[in-house]
Parts: structure tokens; sequence; C-alpha cells
């Protein structure tokens, strides 16, 4: 969504808190305030007590055996991918059926109340009895979340019993096809999870911080860092400017930023890892035929040998290239004569390039260094790279920008590395070798809980092979925890993983206890490439009961049911049931559909519509257009004062096995008193003026 | 409303009901009319369906949109987690469209297990797309659409994708009698596919649940007219047994084999493929699977004849001359690998008798394709004399008396000598360019009578082309082709040198099995 249609939610959902405490003030506090006094909450009880028993009496609990059934059938008719998978979408199937119900019957039994009561006149004799409006309004919410309560707690009960016994059948599967060496190697580590812990459960996930890729494991005593050759890795490095940190220091006269262009001076050394291409070419040719490009240019510890190159660019914050490839070292790659990387090698950036990167109020760019060469690695360090503003005479000093690495954050004080990027994340090459391509994934604040000798981690990679191999050569990986403090590193863990399927491995405590700590990963497969992006890799921090989640999930729902009762009895004070009904669903679902279309309501796709309607004539397609903009806004205006249903998030964290995390209850709560209390006050008030007897 | 008001109301909904019934049956009546494609046979099969149509009301079509477009879209995002739930749901809310199933089988298939990285999970995705397709058929049997689609699943992916070598292998393996892997019963909500079930009792025998008739033969049908009966596994009876488990290429024939019968007896018609084509498939299977014996044949001989430890080139041509100079009195022979070379060689000169016979029936009906399948039938001719070879030079290593091992050896030769001039008509015939035809032939011989030229004057005839072909560079774009040919030719020599020293030999050794 645009930060322009974001900006009018914030402001409308601003507007719609004023008008909840209007409506609320003016219509409980001033104009009920009498009723507000006299307000008893045995009658309310009561009234509530009649409606409870109206609602056994029509045998509205007779649905839930139903809902029980059809649970139990469309359950039957799943084909999950593993153990997990079938009971996720159990979990899922009972919570929507359990949702749905309370929605209907809810709905159902509260838009048509009212109306009814007053049709058969059984009004007359709550009316005329000494209760106020406001105590039917709230009697009559509070009867109906007692039924939709009642539901909860039978279809709660039953997707308890049923994931359980569901759960305890699997698992008892998985241990015998464990003891029996039956599971897939690529299973395997997730399997022994499910035995060990089961198959329903809430875990607390933490996430790593950030994720880099190098071409070997960091050495905690030096400040060099390593990214692979062949294009496989790269280095970005962070440069915070003013616009007249690009003025030449020697321009007096009318101080364009720019004019002389500016100068990436880079350090980066290498090393040999194994043979080039062209080297590879030689061996295979003939005894006295030499490989056409093998050609030495650089002279190194008195042999000739062909240097690596580099190639530069500039990106933008969200590290897209932001300048074209002849504005950065005229688009060549540029050789790198010293192994050593202690020689700086200069790299011109255009005065054209500069007025690009400038346009706009753009602060940051990130250097961007890549090494296409096979066979090498290339290192790096965070006083590899200046820029320099040269001036317009030779003789005058360049001025120097020196990288905005972080001081506070350790994580942002050195050049970030990251592997070929593609679509699906970052790769990290496989080497069988015993050093290779790594990743790392700090986490920061993430103790894990309790006090088992092991703590559970989960992966989730894309995984890239040629696609043609005839024999099984499974993805293994090999992860380790370092504790960059304590310098305690961990026994490698290593387990095969399936592509897009979530794995379980475990690591040992020990360099984990105090939150502080690295997970580092190599793919150990030659020829297969691991597709990972920072939200791959998660720890399971902690454990809670599944049935304490359930309970959780349940009372969102509920919340969830009394909104909509709210509503349905509002709509039911001035409009006949069957148009309360599809006002109750307009006003629930309005927001959520608006949001479905933010697409179609963005600025300017009235333009486009007209266009694409062959509006020809000037002043119709203005017409149009104006029209077209001024009901789109008027639609996110209204739908945002609409309660956001999306915040009764009840299925995903549970179906997930995450925990439901204080603040989905808190959001839940928020959205029902501050949509539901306005919405009561006004039933109240309309009900109030309504005439239902004489 | 009054009384009347209401009666009217039921009136029309009840008329509308009817209506409804009668266009339905119209509808069905005419598409069975236009397709010749049975429905359903049986009505419980289809419950699952009404079930689910009777739970959702008018919903049907709505959902079935949502859980196209999700599905898709869960696939291009590579979450395959309830995808095959949402799968199965669209073939219950769609059952009676065909071109829904063959959309989905050839989805999961190609595009799913095509994101796994491991092959054991590729081929469970493979084998959960025949499941899909299994349910689909046992829902509408001797349908056509189905038949082609389940046998082009077990003959593109299985039997010649990349990873064939690995799919045979378990399919072979896992079709004979052996413990599943999966423990939960098939109808529980859990159960997944692990491996392929067996259809083989401990005699290599097609288990009979696989080959029991669900359609009576007509009576007016004329005796010796094929009728497809139903059985899952009716055309491979005719090869029992299979004491090294069934290809995936057989199954591919036994499934294209029934939808061709359909096609010709029961005037089915496939919903994408022509006639022409889904009449030729038998054919091309069983000339794949002969090839595929073939080469199993030649695998099974270098473990026997050179011993376990030997490496076996990945390579299919590469595999012609490893063992072809083994001595006629080579010693430490492996009996089991012998057998199977036997069984395969064996197998491969029937299955090349099958297919011909195939490709005549076929030529029968479409004359056009003659020509185009003439160059298989060569093939298949050259295939059949070297596995005959071969399959009788080794029953020679192992013949328990002199005077059969000479028998089998003089067979073998014959069989050699055929194989070698099989191979050189054929590269005079597809291999020669035209203007080496006109200048280096006899008179009246041209490309498409070489068949008339003696075997002197074949293999001079060849030479003498070859090296045309050496001197002007003409026809060299087929070179790589024919060196396959020329390596049989080679494998065939030096067969027949052997033969020649062994039977020239007074004391040939023989060794006992």
């Amino acid at each position: 969504m645009s930060s322009h249609l974001l900006g009018d939610f914030e402001i409308s959902n601003f507007t719609g808190a004023i008008l909840g405490v209007v409506i609320v003030v003016g219509g409980l506090l001033i104009y009920g305030f009498r009723d507000l006094l006299r307000f008893s909450i045995t009658r309310a009880w009561a009234i509530s007590s009649v409606c409870w028993s109206e609602s056994i009496r029509r045998k509205v609990l007779w649905i839930t055996p139903l809902a029980i059934i059809g649970v139990i059938i469309v359950a039957q008719l799943q084909r999950p991918s593993d153990e997990q998978d079938a009971i996720r979408q159990t979990i899922k199937f009972c919570l929507f059926a359990t949702g749905l119900l309370i929605v209907i019957t809810t709905i159902i039994l509260a838009a048509t109340n009212l109306p009814k009561e007053i049709d058969t006149r059984v009004i007359y004799t709550v009316v005329t009895k000494p209760t106020t409006r406001l105590e039917i309004v709230i009697g009559k919410v509070l009867g109906f979340a007692r039924v939709s309560g009642a539901i909860l707690i039978i279809m709660g009960l039953f997707t308890g019993l049923y994931l359980h016994l569901r759960a305890s059948f699997l698992r008892d599967d998985i241990r015998q096809r464990l003891e029996a060496g039956l599971v897939n190697p690529t299973d395997l580590a997730s399997y022994q999870h499910y035995k060990d812990v089961g198959l329903l459960n809430a875990k607390t996930i933490e996430m790593p911080k950030q994720m880099e890729v190098f071409a070997r494991v960091p050495d905690p005593k030096s400040k060099v860092r390593w990214f692979s050759g062949n294009s496989e890795g790269e280095a970005l490095i962070p440069f915070e400017f003013k616009k007249e940190d690009f003025i030449a220091p020697d321009d007096n006269q009318d101080k364009t930023p720019g004019k002389t262009g500016a100068v990436a001076l880079i350090k980066i050394g290498w090393d040999q890892v194994g043979p080039t291409p062209e080297e590879q070419r030689a061996g295979k040719l003939p005894i006295g035929i030499a490989a056409p490009d093998t050609k030495p240019t650089t002279r190194i510890a008195g042999k000739l040998v062909r240097a690596p190159q580099v190639m530069v660019r500039v990106y933008d914050t969200n590290l897209n290239q932001l300048l074209p490839g002849n504005a950065v070292g005229n688009g060549k790659g540029v050789d790198l004569a010293d192994p050593a990387g202690i020689t700086p090698i200069p790299v011109y950036i255009t005065p054209q390039g500069i007025q690009q990167m400038l346009q706009g109020d753009r602060t940051k760019i990130f250097l961007n260094i890549i090494g296409p060469n096979k066979g090498y690695e290339y290192s790096i360090a965070p006083d590899s790279a200046v820029l320099l503003i040269p001036g317009m005479s030779e003789q005058t000093q360049p001025k120097v920008l020196q990288p905005a690495y972080s001081n506070n954050n350790p994580l942002a004080a050195m050049p970030f590395l990251r592997g070929r990027y593609g679509m699906g994340g970052e790769q990290l090459p496989g080497s069988s070798k015993e050093t290779g391509p790594v990743v790392v994934l700090p986490f920061s604040n993430a103790a894990p809980s309790g006090s088992g000798a092991q703590v559970s981690f989960q992966l989730r990679a894309g995984i890239e092979n040629s696609g043609d191999e005839d024999t099984e050569k499974l993805t293994q990986i090999e992860a380790v925890a370092y504790n960059p403090k304590s310098g305690e590193t961990s026994s490698p863990t290593k387990f095969y993983l399936e592509a897009n399927r979530q794995t379980i491995f475990q690591l040992p405590r020990g360099p984990l206890a105090d939150g502080q700590f690295e997970i580092r990963l190599r793919n150990l497969t030659d020829d297969h490439y691991l597709i990972l992006r920072p939200d791959s890799v998660s720890m399971i921090q902690s454990m809670e009961s599944f049935d304490f989640n359930l309970l959780k999930s349940l009372f969102i729902l509920w919340l969830m049911s009394i909104l909509v009762t709210v509503i349905a009895i509002f709509c039911s004070t001035w409009l006949s049931w069957p148009i309360a009904i599809v006002l109750t669903l307009v006003i629930l679902l309005g927001h959520w559909g608006v949001q479905q279309l933010s697409d179609t309501l963005q600025p300017g796709v009235g333009n486009s519509i007209a266009q694409d309607l062959g509006l020809q004539d000037p002043s119709k397609a203005k017409a149009f257009t104006s029209s077209y903009e001024a009901l789109s806004k008027g639609l996110v205006a209204v739908s945002t004062i609409l309660p956001d249903i999306s915040q009764f998030s009840a299925t995903e964290d549970i179906e997930k096995g995450v925990a439901i995390a204080p603040q989905r209850l808190f959001d839940a709560l928020t959205v029902l008193l501050g949509f539901g209390v306005p919405m009561l006050a006004l039933s109240y008030v309309f009900l109030r003026n309504k005439e239902v007897a004489p | 409303m009054n009384r009347a008001g209401r009666i009217g109301i039921v009136a029309v909904l009840l008329a509308a009901l009817a209506l409804n019934g009668v266009t339905r049956v119209a509808a069905d009546h005419m598409r069975a009319t236009n397709t010749s494609i049975p429905g359903s046979q049986t009505e419980l099969s289809q419950m699952n369906s009404f079930a689910l149509a009777l739970l959702l009301g008018g919903l049907r079509g709505p959902l079935v949109m949502i859980l196209w477009s999700s599905s898709e879209t869960q696939k291009a995002d590579k979450d395959l987690e309830d995808f095959d739930t949402k799968v199965e749901w669209i073939r219950l809310l769609q059952p009676e469209f065909d071109t829904v199933h063959l959309f989905q089988i050839w989805n999961k298939a190609y595009n799913i297990s095509v994101q796994m990285a491991s092959l054991a999970n590729k081929y469970t995705a493979i084998l959960d797309a025949l499941d899909y397709a299994q349910r689909v058929d046992d829902q509408r049997p001797s349908n056509i659409n189905i038949l082609t689609a389940i046998a082009q699943v077990y003959f593109d992916k299985l039997g010649n994708s990349n990873e064939k070598g690995y799919y045979r292998e378990r399919i072979r393996t896992e079709s004979k009698p052996h413990e599943l892997k999966q423990k939960l019963a098939r109808n529980d909500p859990a159960w997944r596919r692990l491996e392929f079930d067996p259809i083989l009792d401990d005699k290599g025998d097609i288990l009979p649940q696989y080959l029991k008739p669900v359609r009576a033969r007509p009576s007016d049908l004329p005796a010796g007219s094929d009728w497809e009966d139903g059985s899952a596994l009716q055309y491979l009876k005719q090869f029992e047994p299979f004491p090294y488990g069934v290809s995936p290429l057989a199954l591919a024939y036994n499934y294209h084999k029934r939808a061709q019968v359909l096609q010709t007896v029961d005037h089915q018609r496939h919903a994408q493929l022509s006639d022409m084509v889904v009449d030729s498939r038998p054919a091309l299977d069983l000339k794949g699977w002969g090839e595929e014996e073939w080469e199993r044949g030649r695998r099974a001989e270098i473990r026997a004849l050179m011993g376990p430890g030997r490496t076996i080139p990945t390579e299919r041509n590469d595999l012609e001359l490893v063992a072809a100079d083994v001595p006629a009195n080579a010693k430490d022979l492996l009996p089991e690998a012998m057998q199977e070379a036997i069984y395969s060689y064996n197998r491969a000169v029937q299955l090349a008798a099958a297919s011909d016979a195939e490709y005549a029936r076929h030529i029968a009906n479409y004359t056009t394709n003659a020509f185009l399948y003439q160059s298989h039938r060569d093939d298949l001719k050259a295939m059949s004399f070297m596995c005959a070879a071969d399959r009788d030079f080794l029953k020679a290593l192992i013949a328990h008396t002199p005077e059969e091992r000479v028998k089998l050896f003089e067979s073998a030769a014959k069989s050699y000598a055929d194989a070698n001039y099989q191979n050189q008509l054929i590269l005079l015939q597809y291999y020669t360019g035209d203007n080496a035809a006109q200048k280096l032939f006899p008179p009246g011989i041209t490309r498409t009578n070489v068949t008339k030229l003696s075997r002197e004057q074949a293999a001079t005839v060849l030479n003498a082309v070859l090296d045309d072909m050496r001197r002007t560079g003409e026809g060299i774009q087929n070179q790589e082709d024919m060196t396959e040919y020329m390596r049989y030719m080679e494998r065939a020599a030096r067969r027949l040198h052997t033969i020649a020293s062994a039977t020239t030999e007074p004391a040939a050794s023989t060794q006992s099995q």
C-alpha cells in the first residue's frame, strides 16, 4: 500500500477515534446520562438470560455437532505433505469451522432478535418493566456473548480432543518409522524433533538480526572478511553524504556538486583457491597448445600471473543498482595487482553519475564490489574503500568521504557481505571441502528458555542444482553456534535438507545461553546452492502449552463474536432483520474489502482507467478521473472507520505452531472496544428513539 | 402471504428443480454422445463429490475458483503445504472435467516434482501425480484421457527424464514384493505416498487384483479383436514373469495400449491428442522398453564378465565396448549378473518383435506414418539381432557341454553377422548423403532399396561411403549418430573374432553355472 494511502488511513483512524469518543460521550454520558446512572447489571443479566434461554430453546447449540461432523468429513479429504502439515491443516479446519459457526450464528441470532420481539410484541413485556433501553442493549449483547461462548466451549473441547488424538496417533507412527529406519534422510532431523516434543506445540520464535554470506568463516581476531569470486559473493560499503560533500574543494565559483565526479579508492585483496576456467581449459588441451587467454599480466613473488578483477557499482538503499555501468569505472573490471589488498586502486565515477546519485533527497548509497573471477576469493576490511572528491586542479588535495559504519552497532561496523542475490534470496554455494562459504546469522537478546542440553532451530530454504542428477545426491548442511563474547563454538550439527520444506535441527545450548550468538551454516554438497533469506532460520526460544494457545485463539474468536453481536444489534435497532444481516456483513467486511482493492484505489489509477475506457475528450477524461479519485478517496475514508477484522487473527499463529503473542489479544480487544462501544452507544440511542411499544 | 401465494412459490420451486434435473440429464447425454467417454461407473465412488456439493450448497463454483487461484499462487511461491489438499478438493469439486485432471496430473508430475531437490522426494511427487490419476481412474474407469495421462507420466517422467536412472530402478525394485515404509492406513487423512506399491508376486507375476477384468467383452465383438477389459495391467500379462521388476516403460505401454484399444474399439477420442498419436504410442513404448532392457543387459554383462568392482560408464554409448573383448574362456563369472543379462537380452528380443508388430498395426491404420517409423523398425531389427547374439554368446560362456557351447556360439555368430549387416544398411539408408549415394552405390541401388545389397556389397559400399565422407566432409554432421552404429558393429566384429578363436580351439573350456 502506498504511503499516501497509508497516510490517509492514519488520518482517518484518528478521525475515527475522535468520532468514537464523540458518540460515546454524546450518546451515553450526555444523552443517556440518566439511564447510565440507573444502569443495573442484575437487570441486564436477566435480559441476557432471556436471550440465552431463547437461544437454547431454539436448539442453537445443536448446530455444533453438525459443524463437528463437517470438520471430520473435510479432514478426511486432506492430502498433507507430512505429519506436521496434517496437524496444521486439521487445526485450520477446526478453527475455521468454529469461527464461521459463531459468526453466522451470532449474526442471525442478534440481527433477528429485536425485530422479531417487536413483531411478536414480546418486547412489550420488557419495556413495560422498569428496565432502561441501555440495559436492554447491553443485556442482549451479554446474552449472545454467552451463547457464542457456549458454542466456543463445545467446539474448543472438540478441537482440543480431536487434535490430541490425531497428534498422538501420528506421533506413534513417526516413532515406529524412526525405529524401523523408514524415514527419508531429508525428514530425519524434523521427525526426531516431532518424536521428542510432539506435533502439537506453541513455539516462541526468535529471528536473526541480519544475514551475511562469507567465503570463509570470519576470524574474530581480524577485521578482514572474505567474499567469493565467480560473482557468488559481493561486498556493500555504506556512504552517507550531503550534496555539498560533492562540491570540488577548489570550486569557488558556482559550487555545483559533482562537477569533478568522484573516485572510489578501493583496497581489495585476493587469494586463488581453485583453478581458474583458463587453467581448467589449459589442463584439457593437448600438450603444446596454449589456452587463448592465459597471458599473465602481473608479476607476483617473481612470477607472472593473471590478476583477478573486481567490478564496482553504486547501489541505492534498496540495494538496486543506481548508476549505469559506464558511470563507474567505465563499466569495466579493474585488475587487482596486489593480493594483500594494500595498494589502493582508483575507480572513477563520472560527473553525470554523481549528478544522478544526488537527485532527490538521497543521502545514502552503497558501494558494491563484486569479484567476477572463478577460482578466487576476495578480502575486504573496514578501511578498504573511501570516496575522493577531486579538485578542479590536479594540485588540489581531494576531499575524503569515509564509509558510514556505525560505532554503536557492531552489525553495521564492517562492510556488509552477501551472496549472489536472486528472486528467492541469497545463494550459499556448496563445498565438500573442509572450508567453504558460510552464512552467518547473528542473534541478540535471544537467550533460549528451559534447561535442555539442546536448543532447536528451524530452517526453510530453497535449493538449486543442475537438475540432471541421475543418482541421489542430498543437500547436506552443517550448522554451528558461535558466541563472539566467549569465543565458544559448538560442535557441528549435520543434517539433510529438502527445498522449501522446514527442517528442525538442534544445537548445544552452551554458546547460546546468553542470547548473543551467531549461527553459522555451511552447505556441504558440491554443485548445490542453498537459497536463504534472513528469515529462513529461526530459533525456537521457548515452548508453551498448545491448549493454552488454543484458549487464546478461542478467546480472540469470542471477542470477534461480541463485535459481531454489537454490530448486528445496532443494525437491527433501525432496520428489518434481512437488511440488518446484510448491513452487518458489509460493516464487518468493508474494511477488509477496501484493503483488497488497494491497488485500484491508488491515486492516479483514474487516469489509466480513463485511458483504458478510450476517453479521448480531455474534459470528459478529467471529469471521469476526478470523480473516480474522489470516490476512491471517499471509499478509503469510509473503510477506515469500519472495524478491521484482520486484527482478530485467531488462526495464523496457532496453525504454524507459534504461540499467540499478547499483542494479538490486545489488538483484538482494541478493535472491539474502539468500534464496539460507540456502536453500543448508537444502538442505545436508536432504540431509545424507536417506538417499540404503545 | 396467503396460502395460494405460498403454493405458487412451492410449485415454481419444484418446477425449477425438475427442469434442472432434465437439463442436467440432457447435458450428460449430449456429452456422452459427443465424446464416447463413459462417466462414473459407480455411484459410490462419487460420494465425496456429492458430499462436498451438499455441504457447500451453491458455493461450489466460487470455491473452485478460489482453490485454483490459491493453489497456483502457492505453487509459484513454492509453498507446498496444503497444496495437495487444494488440488484434491478441486478434483472432488470438478470430477467430470477431464481437462482439469489432465492439467493437475501434469502439474503434479512436472511443476511440483521439480520443486524438490532430493530425487526421492521428486519421485514421490511423481507417484503422487499417479495416485491422483488413479483416483480419477477409479471414478471414471476406462477413460482414454486419464489412461493416456498415466501412460505419459510413466513414459516421459519416470522412464525418460534426466533422472530416469533413479526412477526406473526404484519402480523396478518397488514393483516387487517388499515391506511398505508407510505404516498408516491408506484411508488415514495423514497417509501420503512414500513408495510404489508392489504389483508382482514372489514369482514375478502380476498380482491378480491388477488383472481382474471389470468390463465384459461384448458378444458381438469379432473373435481376435482387441478389447480393453478394464483391468489395470491387462497388457502386461503377456510378458510375465518379471523377475527383475516392472519397468516404468512397460507400465507406459500397458496404459497407452489400453487407451489405443479404447480409441480403436470403443471409439473414444482424446481431448488433446490426435487419433494418430494415440495409436502410435504402444509401439514407441515397447521400443523404449526394449532399449532399456538392452542397456540393462549391457550393465549386467559388464558386472558379470568384469566383476562388481568395475566402474560402469553412465553414458549408454560408452557401454558397448567395455566387455566386448572378454575371451570365450573367461573365468569367475558372476552367475546372478549373467542370468540377469541373459534375461534382459532375451526380453529385448521379445520386445523388438512385439514393438514391430505394433508398428505394423499402426502403419496399417495410418499409412502416412510408414516412412516416419521405418527407421524405428530398422533399429528394432538391428537391436533384435544384436541382443539375440549377446544372449547366445553369454549362454555359450556358461554352457554345460562343449556341443551346446559350439551351437550357441554359432547361433551368436550368425546373429552378430545379421546385426552388422542390418547396421550397415541403416547407415547406408539414413546417413549417406545424396551425392555419395549417387556416386558410390552400385547401379540400380538407391538409398530406398539398399536391402538389395548383399552382405559383402553392403560392407564394401559402406567403407567407400565412409572414406568419401572423411575426404569430402559431406554428411559429417551425422557423425555422432553414425558413431553409435559403428560402435555396435565394432562390438559385433570383436565378438565374432572371439567366437572364431574359440570355435577353432580344440579344447574350448566350459564353465558350469
